[in-house]
């Protein structure tokens, strides 16, 4: 541990006050995404979107977890938490794998800038989101391989299918990762914003 | 009532993530969801079970209506459907696990289960955080009332952003200062300590526990099987 600490220069290893900081945000971050899904769901074409919704407020909260504990490990421990949160609430497995493997790229990323530089914690902050919307959307394209498989018992009609595929399918999950990512950067450059304007008056970051 | 030992409803709960999303056939899953409610009613969990029995039903009858439907609702409504049916026996369990398990059981659980003490100190974190939350927000939306800044239609439309600064940036104020607070309160306690933890929760794995384990397994193994033989793969 020592030796990784060495190569990241200015940040040290974690303290129980930084446990504690990275679990309120995490807090805050886990309600603001599950608000965003929920809206979203109130209509099934804005449904697919919900992550991409969510990256939007929910960037202000992870910056500052990076201005607050910019020390190694401090990402990857708070995509770890929400994954095991999302997976306790009976999100699935999938939406887990997803936060803790966004975390694991996010975490590279902002090594290479010592946690500090900003459009390196912004990209790590979008591939976060990609891989949560991924998480979440993937398995749905994978149900639909199973209406394949039960139309072959049950004579589903091949229309059906063809609007099944038109709708859900690799292209889809594509559109809705890049978007997210897209959404990912925007919510780091609000989360700027309203830094300037709010937090650095009052001495939080 | 059955009162499992906290490692082994951990266990379990994976074990049924892994079985719901394995087997989507309506028939299986239905299997699977039954044993579920079974379980989850021995736990104690009537209210939570008779819920989600008549969700369930709402749900897969949707479902089989959508046939009636034009080509394209059809299919964006069965997706739609199809995957909230297939999280609904795991929906259950989880809040069955939420009800029956104490904080500071699952806290014991993760210590005795040797997992990273910076993961099990933020996860507890997180759990207590959680009622604190949401007291801060009822507060926070007493004083937004009382500026005029109540969430109401006409203040969604006029002045959607002035609204979202409103609440987020107190929250996060405050949330900021919660930390130092309780961080301090925590050191002061000795949570930097790296002495072996004691606790007031004894955890022990009975017979019984292992009997419940044992019977999942068993249906795990018994439901992909028969999905071997209807669909001729896994």
């Amino acid at each position: 541990m020592n030796d990784t600490t060495k190569t990241v220069g200015t940040s040290d290893k974690m303290k129980a006050k930084d446990f504690i900081t990275l679990g309120i945000f995490t807090v805050l971050f886990f309600a603001v995404v599950m608000i965003c899904i929920f809206a979203s769901a109130a209509t099934v074409v804005t449904f697919a979107f919900g992550s991409a919704i969510a990256a939007l407020p929910g960037g202000i909260i992870y910056m500052l977890m990076r201005a607050k504990v910019p020390k190694a490990g401090s990402i990857l421990l708070s995509g770890i938490v929400i994954g095991l949160i999302e997976f306790l609430i009976g999100a699935g497995w999938a939406v887990a794998v997803g936060f803790i493997l966004g975390a694991i790229i996010a975490e590279l990323l902002a090594r290479i800038g010592n946690y500090k530089s900003f459009w390196l914690n912004t990209i790590g902050y979008s591939v976060y989101m990609m891989f949560f919307a991924l998480g979440t959307y993937l398995p749905m394209v994978i149900m639909t391989g199973y209406v394949d498989d039960m139309s072959t018992s049950n004579g589903v009609s091949a229309e059906y299918l063809t609007e099944l595929h038109s709708f859900m399918n690799g292209t889809m999950v594509a559109i809705i990762a890049i978007v997210t990512f897209v959404a990912g950067i925007l919510g780091a450059l609000i989360a700027k914003g309203v830094f300037k304007k709010h937090f650095q008056k009052a001495g939080i970051v | 009532m059955l009162a499992i030992d906290t490692r082994i409803k951990l266990l379990l709960f994976i074990l049924i993530n892994f079985m719901v999303f394995g087997l989507k056939d309506f028939v299986l899953g239905s299997v699977c969801f039954f044993f579920i409610c079974v379980l989850s009613c021995l736990m104690g969990q009537k209210k939570i079970v008779f819920k989600y029995i008549i969700f369930y039903m709402v749900i897969a009858s949707i479902q089989q209506l959508c046939t009636f439907l034009p080509q394209a609702l059809e299919t964006i409504l069965s997706i739609f459907t199809l995957f909230i049916r297939v999280m609904i026996p795991v929906v259950l369990f989880a809040s069955t696990f939420i009800a029956t398990t104490k904080v500071s059981e699952l806290i014991a659980a993760m210590y005795s289960l040797k997992i990273p003490r910076s993961i099990t100190i933020t996860f507890s974190m997180v759990l207590r955080f959680f009622p604190t939350f949401s007291e801060e927000i009822h507060s926070i939306y007493d004083a937004m009332k009382l500026r005029g800044l109540a969430i109401s239609w006409k203040n969604v439309f006029t002045r959607p952003l002035l609204l979202l600064e409103a609440i987020a940036i107190p929250i996060v104020m405050r949330s900021a200062s919660i930390a130092e607070e309780l961080s301090a309160s925590a050191v002061t306690r000795g949570i930097d300590n790296p002495a072996q933890r004691t606790s007031f929760v004894r955890l022990r794995v009975q017979l019984l526990d292992l009997v419940v384990l044992f019977i999942f397994v068993a249906i795990f193994v018994a439901l992909f099987y028969c999905k071997y033989q209807i669909y001729g793969r896994i």
